[in-house]
C-alpha cells in the first residue's frame, strides 16, 4: 500500500540520518579528555584488578603505574574532574561492563560538595559524552541531569555543533595516554600557596547529605554484587573545618557498611610534606603521589588478595609504559 | 512554544503520527486538541483569554447571522464583537503605552500579561466577524470548529492572518493522506529552519552587537548592520512563515502567503503589496475599504468633488484612509513610539507616492531597462532600510544615534565586526547561505516551483539535498548552550 | 437595459476614472489589464460606477468581482 511504502522510505531516511548524526556527533565532540577515556576501553577485558573512582584528587594522587612497579598491581583510574559521588556511581557501572576488578577504591572527598547530583558542567559532559555503555549513559542522564538540560546530553551535538570550525585532524591523532587514568602534576601551582591543614578532631563529624550518602551505599552494593571489595579513601588536602566535618562523617557510614576508610588527613605515618608534595590545596604533585601510592600499594598488598601480575605475558605492555612514564615524569 | 525548539519538533512529530493514524473524521478534532495544547504551553492565563474571546467572537457572529436572517443588519452584534476584541487588545497591549504617554509618570499601569499571538488572532476574529456581516462567509454554527480554526497552531502565534472562508473548509475536511503534500510541507519546514537558525539568528548577533553600542562603530559598519537587519528580519519572518505554511500543508490546509520576494520591489507601495501580505490585505479590506465605503467618506468625496474637483475628491479621502491604515499598522507592531513613527514614515511615503502618481507616470521612461529597474529596486531597498532603523530601535533617540553615525561618522575609526560577535567562521556560513536565499528568491520571482523540481529528482539526489540542508541547520544553526573550550581542560580545576 | 448599453456608460466611467480616452473594457478585462487599476482606484471606480448607475453594491458583491464581466452582471442585477 502506498502509505506503507512511504513510511518505509521515511524510516529508511531517518535511519540514515541517525547514522550520520552519530558520525557528526563523534566528529564534533570535545576530545580534550579523549586519550584518557579511550585508554580505559583499550584495556583487555577483565584485566584490571583494582579500579579507582572519584574526583580529580584521586586522579592526581594515585598513579596506577607506580602500583604496578612496586606491587605488580594492575589498577586503573576511572575518576573524573569534579566528579561527585552520584556521577562516580554511574562511572563504575559503566566500567564494570568492561572489567571485573577485585577491589574498588572510592575517593569520598566530594561528600563535601553538597547535596548535588553533578559537579562542574563541562566535566559532566566529558564524563557522559565519552561513556560507552549506552544504557548506563541514558540512565545517568535521566538520573543526574535536570529535565531542561537533558537534550544537550542526549544529543551532545547540540552543545558541540559550534565547534565545526575548530575541529582539526590532530584531534583524532593524539598520542595515547599511558598513565592508566592518572594525571600527573609536577611542581607547584602558581595560584595558591600550600600550608599544612589545621585538623579538627576526627570524632568531630557532620552529617552526610542525602544524595552522596545514597550513592555511596549504592556504590558499595554494586561492588559487592560484582564480587569486588570496597575501600573508601580521602586524600590529603587543605580544607577548613566545614569540609573536614564532611570527610569525617563518612566514618559512621563506613563502619555501618563494613567498609574500611583511610582518611589520609589523619595518617601521620604517611609523612606528607604539604609544602613540598602538594601541587595545590586539593591535589598532590608527583612527589606526593609517589609517596601516597607507595603507602597505598603496601596497604593493598597486605590486606587484599590482589594478584601480582608481573611476568604475566598479557601485561607486558605495562612494563613498557612504566618505562616511558618514568622517563617522562621522573 | 517556539517553532525552532526541540520541544516543538517533538510536539510536531507526535501530532503528525497521531494525525495519520487516526481515522479521517477524527483528524480535525485531534488538531483542535493539539492546537489548544500548543497554546497552553505558553501559559494558562493566555488560554483563558483565548477561550473567552473565541466564545465571544463565535456568539457575536451567530448573532449577526440570526439578525440578518430576520431582515435586520446585525450591526449591533458586529460592533459588540469587534469592540470586545479590539477593546481587549487595546487594554492588554496598549493601555500602559497610552496612559504613560498621556499622563506621564503618574499614569496607572495594568500589569496583565499579553497572551501570545493576541494581535494576530484578534485580527483574524475581527476579519471573520466582518466577513459574516458582509455576507462573504456564513457564521460557523459549531464553536469547536471556530476555535479549531482560530487557534490552529501553525498560525496562532505569528500569523499569517487568515480568512475563515479560505482555510476553514480544508481544515475540517480532514485531509486524505497525500504523500506529495507531506513531502512538500516537510521541505518547506526545513527551508524555514535554515532561514531562521542559520541566517536570521546569526545576522541577529551582528545587528544586536552594533545596535548596543553604535558609537563604537564606523558609520559604514552601522549601515551594513542595518542592511543585515533587513536580511535578518526577512529570513526570520519568512522562515517562520515557511514553517507555518509547511506544517499546515502537511495537514492539507493552505494558509495564505505572506511574502512575494519583497526586496525585489521597485516602489514602496509595491513593497507593501509583497511584504507581510496578509497584514496589508487585512488593513486594506477591513480598515481602508470600510472607511472609503463609509457614508461619511463618500459624502466628503462628493463635497470635495463639488468644490475642488475630481482629483481632490479622489485623493483626500484616500489619503485620510491611508493615514489611518499606516498609523494603525505601525501601532499594531507594538506599543512603542518607534513603531508608530515607522508607520507614519511609510504612510507619508505612500501618500506622497499616490499623490505624485500622475506626475511620475509622465516622467517614467517608456522602456523599462534592467538598469532602471535595478535603480528602482535599490532605491526602494534603501527607503525600506531607513524604515528599519526606526523599527529596530527601542527609542527615537536610539534611532537618531544610528542615523547620525551612518551619515556623519561614516568613516570614523571604530571596532571591527568581531566586536559585535561575528567572526570569520560566521561570514563563511552567511555568504553561501545568503546566496542560496537569493537564488531561491530569484526562482520564486520567476515562478519556478523549487520543491517540485527537487522532488522530481532521483532518490539519492533528493536525500542528499535533504541531508545537506538538515545538517547545515544542525551544525551551523544558532542554538544550544554554546561551547567554551577553556572549560574542558581539566588541568584548570 | 442590455449589456451593450451598460458597456457604453461603463466605458465612459472607466475613461474618466483612469484618465485614458482610449480605454475600452470587455467581459474578460481584469484589474491586471488596466494600468493603474489598484486597490485605491478600485474603490474610486466602484463609487463612480455606483453614482453613474444610481445603484449600491454590497460588500459581498464588491469583494467577489473578479473581472469587468462580473461587474456588468452585478450592475444589471442591481438595476
Amino acid at each position: 500500500m502506498k502509505k506503507i511504502r512511504f513510511l518505509l522510505r521515511i524510516a529508511a531516511f531517518f535511519l540514515l540520518f541517525c547514522l550520520l548524526l552519530y558520525g557528526a556527533d563523534r566528529l564534533l565532540v570535545d576530545r580534550t579528555a579523549a586519550p584518557r577515556t579511550e585508554s580505559f576501553y583499550a584495556e583487555p577485558k577483565d584485566s584490571i584488578d583494582v579500579l579507582l573512582i572519584g574526583s580529580s584528587r584521586i586522579m592526581c594522587g594515585i598513579y596506577p603505574l607506580l602500583l604496578w612497579e612496586r606491587e605488580g598491581i594492575a589498577a586503573f583510574d576511572c575518576a573524573g574532574s569534579a566528579q561527585v559521588i552520584a556521577q562516580s556511581y554511574f562511572q563504575l557501572r559503566d566500567a564494570l561492563n568492561y572489567q571485573s576488578p577485585r577491589l574498588v577504591i572510592v575517593d569520598v572527598s566530594t561528600v563535601a560538595n553538597g547535596n548535588v547530583y553533578t559537579g562542574t558542567e563541562s566535566f559532566v559532559h566529558t564524563q557522559l559524552d565519552h561513556m560507552r555503555s549506552p544504557l548506563v549513559r541514558l540512565s545517568a542522564i535521566f538520573t543526574l541531569i535536570p529535565r531542561k538540560d537533558r537534550v544537550e546530553y542526549l544529543f551532545p551535538i547540540v552543545k558541540y555543533h559550534t565547534r565545526w570550525s575548530e575541529v582539526r585532524a590532530e584531534d583524532f591523532n593524539m598520542p595515547p595516554d599511558i598513565c592508566r587514568g592518572a594525571v600527573v602534576y609536577t611542581g607547584f601551582s602558581e595560584k595558591e600557596e600550600v600550608l599544612p591543614p589545621e585538623l579538627i578532631p576526627r570524632a568531630e563529624a557532620g552529617e552526610l547529605h542525602d544524595i552522596p550518602e545514597q550513592y555511596l551505599r549504592k556504590t558499595v552494593e554494586l561492588c559487592r554484587k560484582a564480587g569486588a571489595e570496597v575501600l573508601f579513601v580521602n586524600l590529603p588536602c587543605v580544607r577548613d573545618g566545614e569540609y573536614q566535618r564532611a570527610y569525617n562523617a563518612v566514618d559512621a557510614l563506613a563502619e555501618e557498611l563494613g567498609v574500611p576508610y583511610i582518611n589520609y588527613l589523619y595518617e601521620d605515618s604517611l609523612g606528607l610534606d604539604y609544602e613540598k608534595e602538594m601541587f595545590d590545596t586539593a591535589h598532590l604533585n608527583s612527589a606526593g603521589a609517589e609517596k601516597l601510592t607507595a603507602a597505598l600499594g603496601s596497604y593493598i598488598r597486605e590486606n587484599y588478595d590482589i594478584p601480582d601480575r608481573r611476568g604475566d605475558a598479557a601485561y607486558s605492555r605495562w612494563d613498557a609504559d612504566l618505562a616511558e612514564f618514568r622517563q617522562k615524569y621522573y | 512554544m517556539s517553532f525552532t525548539s526541540f520541544r516543538f519538533l517533538c510536539f510536531f512529530a507526535a501530532v503528525l503520527a497521531a494525525y495519520f493514524v487516526l481515522p479521517r473524521r477524527a483528524r480535525p478534532w485531534m488538531l483542535l486538541c493539539a492546537s489548544v495544547g500548543f497554546y497552553a504551553a505558553a501559559g494558562l492565563a493566555g488560554l483563558l483569554w483565548l477561550g473567552g474571546l473565541s466564545l465571544a467572537g463565535w456568539l457575536s457572529a451567530r448573532g449577526i447571522a440570526k439578525a440578518q436572517a430576520e431582515g435586520r443588519s446585525g450591526r449591533r452584534f458586529l460592533i459588540l464583537g469587534v469592540g470586545l476584541h479590539l477593546g481587549l487588545l487595546f487594554l492588554l497591549k496598549y493601555f500602559n503605552f497610552f496612559a504613560g504617554g498621556l499622563l506621564g509618570e503618574s499614569a496607572p499601569a495594568l500589569s496583565l500579561a499579553v497572551p501570545a499571538g493576541l494581535s494576530f488572532f484578534v485580527f483574524m476574529a475581527v476579519g471573520y466577524l466582518t466577513d459574516v456581516y458582509r455576507g462573504i462567509c456564513p457564521a460557523e454554527e459549531n464553536y469547536g470548529r471556530y476555535l479549531a480554526w482560530l487557534c490552529f497552531f501553525p498560525h496562532i502565534l505569528q500569523g499569517p492572518i487568515d480568512r475563515y472562508a479560505d482555510t476553514a473548509p480544508a481544515l475540517f475536511a480532514g485531509s486524505v493522506f497525500d504523500e506529495r503534500h507531506v513531502l512538500r510541507g516537510l521541505w518547506r519546514i526545513l527551508w524555514g529552519f535554515l532561514q531562521k537558525l542559520v541566517i536570521a539568528d546569526r545576522l541577529g548577533i551582528l545587528v544586536s552587537g552594533v545596535w548596543a553600542e553604535p558609537e563604537n562603530f564606523a558609520g559604514w559598519r552601522v549601515a551594513a548592520a542595518v542592511v543585515c537587519y533587513a536580511l535578518q528580519i526577512y529570513a526570520d519572518f519568512a522562515g517562520y512563515t515557511d514553517i507555518a505554511l509547511g506544517a499546515a500543508e502537511i495537514f492539507g490546509v493552505r494558509l495564505a502567503e505572506n511574502f512575494d520576494t519583497p526586496y525585489f520591489s521597485r516602489s514602496v507601495p509595491e513593497f507593501w503589496r509583497r511584504w507581510h501580505m496578509t497584514l496589508g490585505a487585512w488593513f486594506k479590506d477591513y480598515l481602508f475599504f470600510s472607511l472609503q465605503r463609509s457614508r461619511s467618506f463618500r459624502q466628503m468625496g462628493k463635497k470635495l468633488k463639488a468644490r475642488f474637483g475630481k482629483t481632490a475628491a479622489k485623493n483626500l479621502p484616500a489619503a485620510l484612509a491611508l493615514a489611518a491604515v499606516w498609523l494603525f499598522t505601525g501601532l499594531w507592531h507594538g506599543a512603542r513610539l518607534t513603531y508608530v513613527v515607522w508607520g507614519v514614515y511609510y504612510g507619508v511615503l505612500i501618500i506622497i507616492s499616490m499623490l505624485c502618481e500622475p506626475l511620475v507616470a509622465r516622467l517614467r521612461p517608456k522602456k523599462e531597462g534592467i538598469l532602471w529597474n535595478a535603480f528602482r529596486m535599490a532605491r526602494t531597498f534603501a527607503l525600506v532600510c531607513l524604515g528599519y532603523v526606526l523599527f529596530r530601535s527601542a527609542t527615537l533617540a536610539e534611532a537618531g544615534i544610528i542615523l547620525s553615525r551612518i551619515f556623519t561618522a561614516t568613516f570614523a575609526a571604530g571596532k571591527g565586526f568581531s566586536a559585535a560577535g561575528i567572526g570569520r567562521a560566521d561570514i563563511l556560513i552567511l555568504a553561501p547561505a545568503l546566496l542560496l536565499r537569493l537564488a531561491v528568491s530569484i526562482c520564486h520571482a520567476k515562478g519556478i516551483d523549487l520543491r517540485e523540481k527537487v522532488m522530481e529528482r532521483a532518490l539519492p539526489l533528493r536525500w542528499g539535498i535533504a541531508l545537506v540542508l538538515l545538517f547545515a541547520v544542525i551544525i551551523f544553526g544558532i542554538y544550544g548552550p554554546g561551547y567554551d573550550a577553556a572549560s574542558f581542560i581539566y588541568f584548570e580545576f | 437595459m442590455n449589456r451593450n448599453e451598460v458597456y457604453e456608460r461603463l466605458n465612459a466611467v472607466f475613461r474618466e476614472v483612469f484618465d485614458d480616452e482610449n480605454l475600452t473594457v470587455a467581459d474578460a478585462t481584469t484589474a491586471a489589464d488596466v494600468e493603474d487599476w489598484d486597490s485605491l482606484s478600485h474603490i474610486t471606480l466602484i463609487a463612480a460606477v455606483e453614482d453613474e448607475f444610481d445603484i449600491s453594491f454590497d460588500m459581498k458583491t464588491v469583494v467577489g468581482l473578479k473581472c469587468v464581466g462580473d461587474m456588468v452582471d452585478a450592475i444589471l442585477q442591481e438595476m
